[in-house]
């Protein structure tokens, strides 16, 4: 089983080469940015591509859509310390296959990896509900966070501060919340704002 | 929705007391004095003339009747102007218990625009409390943030890569190699913890100094060659340069410019300089310095968050600024101050990017070791320095006959720079 792996951290690289070799697979491939690993991926066509999520220039999330797109015999893999439901989302957007941690030991990685090889239309990302927002309530939300009043925000956005208290109204419906505090104490535990 | 609040806020709940106590309000004293303050005289003043008229006695109930209206209708007054007097503060309190809290808004005619001026100050003051609140809050992610990404990612590495060496047969080589990188990690992951132990505990208290006299071209000196000492693949050469004697404290000045120093050598690409000025001690280095937009103020913060974007989301992946925020403390312990600044390299190259650490009262020389030169009377050189290892550099060669010869106090091969107008000494890898 031929794979691509891609992390922009040299040791974690290195570390996961030796491990999967270990476990009977063949790196093909380290890349250590997305586009690398895109190139990489292309380029030897591999079976998988385990992909950092956060790697410089290119997401390990990006690399996956690209791949979907440009070669998508090539199935994508995300392995992250990340677990912000918004992240996981955008990884099942993105075509992800799988989405382990990198704290994942050895042999149940490598378990994994051939369960998705196997049957790879098995959806095995894990179940989150993140709500979708309009662009207009993204823009909102990190101004919620900082403090901004209605007005302010108004201001900021070049709207109307109605049409602010509107956007706030269905925001509070989308994440359940009450009031601002745990509006954005909501859209935190989600991952939608830092 | 004020039940609501309650429900979610339990310190207002607590602060709600049972019993007679719940009428120990601000709203029920202010009532209670507009309603003696009303009543009262009122009451003088017809029982007065009421004795005067012969009111009093079996005629009283007339009386009487009309002193009770007067009490009700201080009360209805008093509780009424208490009620409107007090509205900003019980706006602000439901603000607060809301979550809703708005800032103070100057000249917007806003909703708070009427506030009292007490109010206001209350306002700017809670206000002042949310933002160094969410500050902390920042530094928290920040702090847990470098936990999880920053310290996870290495150790889970190192973990894969000891069990590699422990159930893999390796060449000696390659096993040598994994070694040095697992040590070269654990030295870096230390480095991480102890930074994050200074910066948690100069945010708490005061950076304690032990000053003395101290020569800063040997400090530069030490910090080069431990910075040399430390690589396991050659780097860019350190050249230091200057000279110069402050009051400081050695040990601690050190740590901040190895910390300056490190990050340096992680992004020079052909130049890296430890340099004595005028005014403090620079590291100067060729990479690209501070990102845009970025300034010392903003960075060299304890628990600065990392932003990343991911699929179009902002998430705090580290902290920055870490190593920053420690150099300004001792900078700032020692009377001065940390500043960021490009200077011009060479033609066609791009400017270095100069960390300054001002200190007050440097002083030129070096005596210590007091050699002094024929050309320039007022400086001087090492006077008895360690064996020097000559160097078959280029830029030794091409040194200018008019500084000093090569020399080295640690052994390592040394050569003269020609690019400072004081002599300088380069630590090749």
């Amino acid at each position: 089983m031929k794979l691509v792996i891609a992390d922009d951290h040299p040791l974690f690289l290195m570390g996961l080469g030796y491990a999967l070799r270990d476990q009977g697979f063949e790196v093909l491939a380290q890349a250590s940015d997305g586009l690398s690993a895109l190139d990489a991926c292309l380029r030897h066509q591999p079976d998988a591509a385990l992909l950092d999520v956060k790697m410089p220039g290119m997401t390990g999330i990006e690399v996956c859509a690209r791949l979907k797109r440009e070669a998508p015999s090539v199935l994508s893999v995300l392995i992250t310390t990340f677990s912000e439901p918004a992240v996981v989302q955008a990884a099942r957007d993105a075509g992800a296959r799988g989405y382990l941690s990198k704290e994942t030991p050895p042999d149940e990685l490598a378990r994994q990896l051939r369960d998705i090889m196997a049957r790879p239309d098995v959806n095995r990302l894990p179940q989150v509900s993140v709500p979708r927002l309009t662009p207009r309530e993204t823009d909102v939300l990190p101004l919620l966070a900082q403090g901004y009043s209605n007005k302010e925000i108004a201001r900021s956005l070049g709207v109307s501060p109605d049409t602010i208290k509107d956007h706030l109204a269905r925001l509070y419906i989308k994440l359940d919340a009450g009031d601002r505090t745990q509006a954005v104490s909501r859209a935190r535990t989600l991952g939608l704002i830092a | 929705m004020n039940e609501e609040a309650d429900r979610q806020h339990p310190l207002l709940n607590q602060a709600k007391t049972p019993g007679l106590s719940r009428f120990n309000t601000l709203r029920v004293q202010f009532t209670l004095v507009i309603f003696l303050l009303a009543f009262v005289p009122n009451a003088i003043l017809t029982l007065g003339a009421g004795r005067d008229l012969g009111l009093l006695g079996g005629a009283a109930l007339p009386l009487g009747l009309w002193l009770g209206l007067v009490a009700v209708f201080s009360a209805v007054v008093g509780w009424v102007l208490s009620g409107a007097l007090l509205r900003p503060l019980s706006r602000l309190t439901g603000e607060l218990g809301r979550g809703d809290f708005y800032p103070v808004q100057t000249g917007l005619g806003g909703r708070n625009a009427d506030d009292p001026q007490e109010v206001r100050a209350l306002r700017a003051a809670f206000s002042g409390l949310l933002d160094r609140l969410g500050t902390e809050q920042g530094r928290r992610n920040a702090f847990m943030a470098t936990l999880v990404h920053d310290l996870k990612t290495p150790l889970v590495a190192t973990g894969h890569l000891i069990r590699t060496l422990s159930n893999r047969p390796l060449p000696d080589l390659e096993r040598h190699a994994l070694g040095e990188h697992l040590l070269t990690e654990n030295a870096r992951l230390l480095g991480l913890v102890q930074q994050m132990a200074d910066a948690h505990r100069f945010e708490r208290e005061d950076v304690r100094l032990t000053s003395a006299e101290t020569d800063l071209r040997a400090l530069l000196d030490r910090v080069a060659l431990r910075l040399q000492q430390g690589r396991v693949v050659p780097g860019v050469p350190v050249v230091v340069s200057g000279e110069g004697l402050a009051v400081v404290d050695a040990a601690v000045l050190e740590r901040a410019v190895a910390n300056l120093a490190d990050n340096a050598a992680r992004y020079a690409s052909r130049r890296l300089e430890l340099r004595v000025d005028p005014d403090g001690v620079s590291v100067c280095d060729d990479g690209p310095g501070l990102p845009e937009g970025a300034s010392i103020a903003s960075l060299a913060q304890p628990f600065n968050a990392q932003p990343v974007e991911i699929a179009g989301q902002k998430y705090t992946a580290g902290t920055a600024g870490l190593g920053l925020y420690i150099v300004r403390r001792i900078a700032e312990a020692h009377g001065g101050e940390l500043i960021y600044r490009r200077e011009p390299f060479s033609e066609n190259q791009p400017p270095l990017s100069v960390m300054h650490i001002q200190l007050p009262g440097v002083s030129g020389g070096a005596p210590e070791r007091p050699v002094t030169r024929q050309s320039d009377p007022g400086r001087t050189e090492p006077a008895d320095p360690p064996p020097v290892a000559q160097t078959s550099d280029a830029s030794a060669s091409a040194s200018p006959p008019d500084l000093p010869a090569p020399t080295s106090w640690s052994g390592l091969p040394v050569s003269v720079s020609s690019t400072s107008a004081l002599p300088s000494q380069e630590v090749h890898p």
